[in-house]
């Protein structure tokens, strides 16, 4: 820089200018210059910082988010895995007792087979002899033939036979019941909304949870006409489930205090743009103090072991959140509580 | 028709699976009469009238379940076998019933496997003539267990850096405690499993967790009875008289025994007198009070008194809580230990602990019966160790005098 003047300057003024105090006035311009530039130059880089403590900020909390989305898929996972956790030993006692009683039943029809087979070894006895036409011999055979249907027990064998068939039927069919249930509930989630029959997965999930149930309740349903209805169906399975676990162990410690058993009425309807699904219990009701959190996460008034305060939580999340729905209830304590949910038909949350 | 046949009550609330175990069973027909009751109000009422030899319920009943039904069974007293079987062998299940039920099956259970259980838990069940002793086996739940020990575990297990090894190593002091392990550990398992006769192995196995919701034993066993202490043997005395025994059977193994389950073995080797201590403890302090007047082992005044000794009655006990069959076995031949083979085997091992340790530390410290009353002399010759008999009598010496 002071060069560059100096030789500007000098051009302009000529040599016979040039002067102490011109040269003096270079310098000054010059560092004042220079201070400027490295002012600029400082304001330059704090802006730079800035902008990269900027960036850097967002980038954090975009990362936080995705976080907490994360996790809050985690955490509903990890409760749909403790819910079918729990439900997986009560649904394993479900299929074992047909098992037994169709392998059972098996046993005895093979056993009747092995028995039936030695009479019929004394029957072809009888038709050879009917062949001869040793007609002397048939009254021995005969009484050998009468002699082994009794041993063998025929009568029984003749009444037990198809009844053990029909048995083993009977289980069989009520295993294919749960399998096909345990595969309608455990429904794959899809990132997309699809059309699903709620009164079905109603029934679904009633059967997978039939042995937190059936203990301690009868279960009504009234199942209204419902158009298919958009959305997240394995989220709203586990809606149901949560529902109908709590209508079950709000029954139970009535049970335990009476003996009574209570009764569960799950009904649909569609009412206008929305599926109504009501889930009425006669259980011990809500205490009043606690109403204003049941949905709060991590709220439970149950012992430990019987579910971790995430259930109602989850649902409101399912319901409301993704959804647009409404969770509204109903209770009396010492006499029960009803559920409504209210899911927009179309998947849309209404304006 | 001279009728020997056994009566078995089956109790489901599913009237199919007692139709089908109804026609399966059929084919055991001469050996099983079987009766049916779909719940357990009906089945209290059918035991009212007439006698059992076992009976088998579900667990999940609506009204009275499973658990209600075996603890309203040893309530009532009644001396039948309770077997559990139920599709439910979660470990909080297990351990709610684990001393009111003899036998888990675990459903589906095939027609063999019932079959072999019900003949073996009969078999055993009609070694025991007497019928207060076997009342006594089927109502006992607990052996007499030692408060020290009992107390120790229940500090440690308080503490959440309780490990299996710590709890295992209490453990091993007490057969009270020592035989609720293992019956947990082969609950529900039915001898598919490898039978485990180790006390560290059946610890872990079932974990410390689930050994801290284990019900805590009833004061009436878990403290001293004052009758017993008036004779001489506090349960803590018992339990260490049971763990000397064990100790010296571990030493003194042959090769062909395994010292781990000659030490279990030889731990419960007082489990009949641990349970007659329990349900009848008067019997067991007369049995005591005539083993020190004569000057006689335990046995043999248990079969002077009585029709029984505690040799078969812990064969019995341990046979019906599912214990693995070297271990009923070496405890109902420590008496008589020719019976279980000619050489030295587990049932020797622990009669040779067992007499060695009575003339080191008895039951009684009255009791001093002659060591050649309670050894069999002729059978150590024959087995061809006679002449370690001085070494480990020495070895008993030092585990005693160590303690004290």
């Amino acid at each position: 820089m002071d060069r560059l003047l100096t030789r500007q300057l000098s051009r302009t003024v000529g040599l016979d200018g040039w002067s102490p105090e011109l040269e003096k006035f270079i310098a000054l311009v010059d560092r004042t210059y220079r201070e400027h530039e490295a002012d600029r130059r400082l304001s330059d880089h704090a802006m730079e910082t800035v902008s990269a403590e900027v960036t850097e900020m967002n980038e954090q909390l975009r990362r936080k988010v995705r976080a907490l989305e994360q996790l809050e898929v985690e955490l509903r996972q990890a409760q749909k895995l403790e819910a079918v956790g729990q439900l997986a030993a009560g649904i394993a006692h479900e299929i074992n007792t047909p098992i037994q009683f169709v392998g059972d039943s098996i046993t005895f029809v093979n056993d009747a087979l092995v028995e039936m087979g030695k009479l019929h070894a004394h029957y072809e006895v009888l038709v050879s002899a009917v062949e001869r036409g040793d007609v002397a011999s048939f009254a021995d055979i005969v009484s050998a033939i009468r002699e082994a249907e009794e041993a063998a027990d025929l009568a029984y064998l003749l009444e037990h036979v198809p009844k053990a068939i029909a048995r083993a039927q009977k289980g069989l069919n009520r295993v294919s019941v749960i399998v096909r249930a345990m595969k309608g509930f455990a429904h794959a989630d899809s990132t997309d909304k699809i059309a699903a029959d709620l009164n079905k997965a109603v029934t679904d999930t009633l059967v997978v949870t039939d042995n937190a149930i059936k203990y301690v309740a009868d279960v009504e349903l009234e199942l209204g006409e419902l158009p298919p209805v958009r959305c997240f169906l394995g989220d709203i399975n586990q809606v149901f489930l949560n529902f109908f676990v709590n209508a079950a162990h709000a029954i139970e410690d009535v049970v335990e205090k009476t003996g009574e058993r209570g009764k569960i009425t799950v009904s649909t309807l569609a009412d206008g743009p929305w599926a109504v699904v009501r889930i009425r219990d006669t259980g011990i009701g809500i205490p009043e103090a606690v109403r204003g959190r049941i949905f709060d996460p991590f709220f439970t008034t149950k012992e430990v072991g019987r579910g971790s305060g995430q259930g109602l939580a989850i649902a409101h999340n399912i319901i409301v959140g993704k959804h647009g729905g409404t969770i509204t209830f109903d209770t009396v304590e010492g006499q029960g509580t009803t559920f409504e949910l209210r899911i927009p038909i179309d998947g849309e949350p209404s304006p | 028709m001279n009728d020997t046949r056994q009566s078995v009550l089956f109790v489901d609330d599913e009237p199919e699976l007692l139709g089908g175990l109804q026609n399966a069973l059929r084919r055991y027909r001469d050996e099983w009469d079987a009766h049916f009751a779909s719940s357990g109000a009906e089945a209290l009422e059918k035991v009212a009238d007439a006698p059992f030899a076992a009976i088998v319920t579900d667990m999940r009943m609506p009204g009275m379940d499973g658990a209600a039904l075996l603890d309203a069974l040893c309530d009532l007293r009644i001396d039948a076998v309770r077997m559990v079987m139920t599709g439910q062998t979660d470990p909080a299940t297990t351990v709610r019933i684990v001393g009111t039920a003899h036998r888990m099956l675990s459903k589906p259970c095939s027609l063999d496997d019932l079959q072999q259980t019900l003949r073996m838990v009969t078999t055993l069940r009609a070694l025991i003539r007497d019928d207060a002793s076997r009342l006594a086996v089927a109502h006992a739940r607990y052996f007499r267990m030692s408060p020290t020990v009992v107390n120790a575990l229940d500090t440690l297990l308080s503490s959440p850096a309780a490990t299996p090894a710590d709890v295992a190593a209490l453990v091993r002091q007490d057969p009270g405690l020592a035989v609720k392990v293992l019956q947990l550990v082969h609950a529900g398992f039915l001898g598919k499993e490898r039978a485990i006769t180790s006390i560290e192995t059946a610890v872990a196995q079932i974990g410390v967790d689930v050994l801290r919701i284990l019900p805590a034993p009833p004061p009436s066993v878990a403290t001293n009875h004052s009758g017993l202490r008036a004779a001489g043997m506090s349960n803590d005395r018992l339990a260490r008289h049971a763990t000397y025994v064990a100790q010296l059977a571990q030493r003194i193994a042959p090769e062909s025994v395994d010292p781990t389950t000659a030490y279990t073995a030889g731990l419960l080797s007082v489990a009949g007198i641990g349970t007659i201590a329990a349900e009848l403890p008067h019997e067991t302090v007369a049995v005591l009070k005539h083993a020190v007047t004569h000057q006689v082992p335990i046995h043999v005044a248990e079969r002077t008194i009585y029709e029984y000794d505690h040799a078969m009655i812990g064969a019995y006990v341990l046979g019906l809580w599912g214990l693995p069959d070297a271990i009923v076995e070496a405890v109902r031949y420590h008496h008589s230990p020719q019976d279980a083979g000619p050489t030295l085997g587990l049932a020797g091992v622990v009669h040779i602990a067992d007499a060695i340790i009575t003339g080191a530390y008895p039951l009684t410290k009255q009791h001093a019966p002659p060591l050649e009353t309670s050894l069999d002399v002729v059978y150590l010759s024959e087995c061809g160790v006679a002449s370690r008999l001085r070494e480990w009598k020495a070895e008993a010496t030092l585990l005693v005098s160590a303690d004290l």
